[in-house]
């Protein structure tokens, strides 16, 4: 749900800054030049957040608070006072009639939606369903290690040419970096000396800036004590070393909500064809199972008919793998679309071991598949 | 000439001038101010015939006003070379000069928004000090070679600045409240 903040400036150009400010947040801004707008947007938008200036025309910003308090339907709305007023008996005055933060100008942008974000739960657009990213998306990925060698490593791990690996060896870089650009994740190895790991998540996730970045924490496999210290924390996720790339990559994409759909599904010609993972992994699998539905309903959606699930990478045949297949095939039954597989001999020898796909007949390639089922 | 006009000193005051104007500046811009000096507001030599200009140029200027009343009352005019005015906007609103040639106006705004902020960091020093007052709303002025004249019997100091190479000027008038 989007949230809605007022705010209450007769200056244009503060309403501008503030709009500015709050452009990467998932957040609607209403606007009102003096205390007489501000209380009919309060009563029809009912705000999430009021920013309110004290020295308007027409009504200022003392009188339309006190109105706003003493009305039953708006004096739960949080009200920040954003002002250049800053005298000490004016302060008083306006705290005493209840308000939940007070900004002086000048101000800093970061000022302004740190301290409202105290009060509501901002979030970055980015953060939004309708925002998704896919991979051919750039994604910065920060890396927080003293050990350059494990960076360069992860640099040159990464199959996907658009992830941008960044490292740093310490808090204060860290800082630094994201003050300037936000990255998509980060991974901070648990080794950093003096336990500055866990100091620097505590500084990440009271930063509305970062608040809500997904951190992986990177420790040795054996090392069973630091990975139950940073799953406590909240580290969103566990990356051992030696590093399984592929594992990482799977589960930066589920953190960072990538739609990966394209590594999986191609729509060419006539034709949907799925491709199933080298290594049929059960975290692999999923990622495919779970793109099915909405994948093969687009394919009804944009008049394809027929559907092609490439296995022929496959080395070796599990459960797993039977049922993400005869689950692909009842759905494409239920749509009445027709199917066919491609796969190599091994995989079509060892179907043939198991009862549900005993019967299955495979291609040997994309294209003899396309012209059998001419 | 002023000292005795109002219950600070001329370095007090131009403390005061100097810390407002590089707040506002450091905080909305991230900009750094040179504080090149200040003179008094009132040229004794032309004494009998109009007063010099704040801000001799030949470009036309742009003046943001505020007001101060209460125990101490006054007047902080910010003036400004159109030019500067246009790269304060810019940097300011994070518009482009191209924008803003399309919407002259906001300049308005970002200037009238910059004299509130500066007279009000300045206004908050003196209520900090004990001397109350409230702010006005911001005003604007624009044209070419005019003079602001104050009466007598008031301080007024001029506080000339630079910043992105230009000088702009900070016209302080204050005098006792009611």
């Amino acid at each position: 749900m989007q949230l809605k903040i007022l705010t209450v400036d007769d200056s244009r150009a503060v309403r501008i800054i503030v709009k500015k400010a709050f452009k990467t947040y998932n957040v609607e801004l209403i606007e009102a030049a003096n205390g007489v707008e501000g209380l009919a947007a309060a009563s029809k938008e009912t705000p999430d957040l009021i920013l309110l200036d004290v020295t308007m025309p027409v009504m200022d910003g003392v009188e339309m608070l006190t109105k706003l308090k003493s009305d039953p339907g708006l004096k739960n709305i949080p009200v920040v006072m954003l002002t250049a007023e800053a005298g000490r008996e004016m302060v008083l005055k306006i705290a005493k009639l209840g308000i939940r933060d007070y900004i002086v100008k000048p101000f800093k942008e970061d000022v302004l939606t740190e301290k409202v974000g105290r009060i509501i739960d901002l979030r970055p657009i980015s953060d939004t369903p309708n925002k998704k990213k896919t991979l051919s998306d750039r994604c910065d990925i920060l890396v927080v290690e003293d050990k350059p060698a494990i960076i360069e490593q992860i640099k040159r791990g990464f199959r996907n040419p658009t992830w941008q690996v960044h490292g740093v060896a310490s808090t204060g870089e860290t800082i630094d970096f994201c003050q300037k650009s936000v990255p998509d994740l980060i991974m901070i190895s648990l080794s950093l000396p003096d336990e500055s790991a866990y100091t620097l998540f505590r500084l990440l996730r009271s930063n509305m800036k970062t608040k809500y970045v997904p951190v992986f924490g990177l420790v040795v496999k054996t090392d069973l004590h630091a990975q139950q210290q940073a799953q406590q924390f909240g580290f969103t996720s566990i990356i051992t070393k030696p590093i399984d790339y592929e594992d990482l990559e799977t589960k930066i994409a589920k953190a960072i909500n990538l739609d990966t759909s394209e590594r999986y599904f191609a729509f060419e010609e006539d034709y949907l064809i799925v491709h199933v993972p080298e290594t049929n992994s059960t975290a692999a699998l999923n990622e495919v199972s779970s793109y099915l539905k909405p994948k093969i309903a687009e394919a009804v959606d944009n008049g394809y008919t027929r559907v092609i699930f490439d296995v022929h990478t496959i080395k070796s045949v599990n459960m797993s793998f039977i049922k993400l297949l005869v689950d692909s095939m009842g759905i494409c039954k239920e749509l009445t679309l027709s199917y066919s597989l491609v796969g190599n001999p091994n995989v079509a020898s060892e179907c043939k071991g198991f009862e549900e796909s005993k019967d299955w007949v495979f291609y040997s390639s994309i294209e003899e598949a396309k012209s059998r089922s001419l | 000439m002023s000292d005795n006009l109002i219950p600070f000193t001329n370095e007090e005051i131009e403390e005061m001038v100097i810390e407002a104007i590089n707040k506002f500046f450091a905080t909305m811009l991230d900009w750094e101010v040179e504080f090149v000096g200040s003179r008094d507001g009132v040229n004794e030599e032309d004494i009998d015939g109009p007063p010099a200009p704040v801000l001799p140029s030949e470009e036309p200027l742009v003046v943001g006003m505020v007001g101060f009343i209460g125990t101490l009352s006054g007047v902080m005019n910010i003036h400004l070379i159109e030019t500067l005015a246009c790269l304060i906007t810019s940097g300011f609103l994070g518009m482009s000069l191209e924008e803003i040639e399309e919407e002259p106006e906001v300049v308005n705004d970002a200037l009238g928004e910059m004299g509130n902020m500066i007279g009000g960091v300045f206004k908050n020093s003196l209520c900090d000090q004990g001397y109350s007052c409230r702010m006005t709303l911001p005003s604007i002025l624009r044209g070419s070679n005019f003079t602001i004249e104050t009466p007598s019997g008031v301080f007024r100091r001029i506080y000339d600045f630079k910043c992105q190479g230009r000088l702009f000027s900070a016209d302080l008038t204050i005098k006792p409240g009611e």
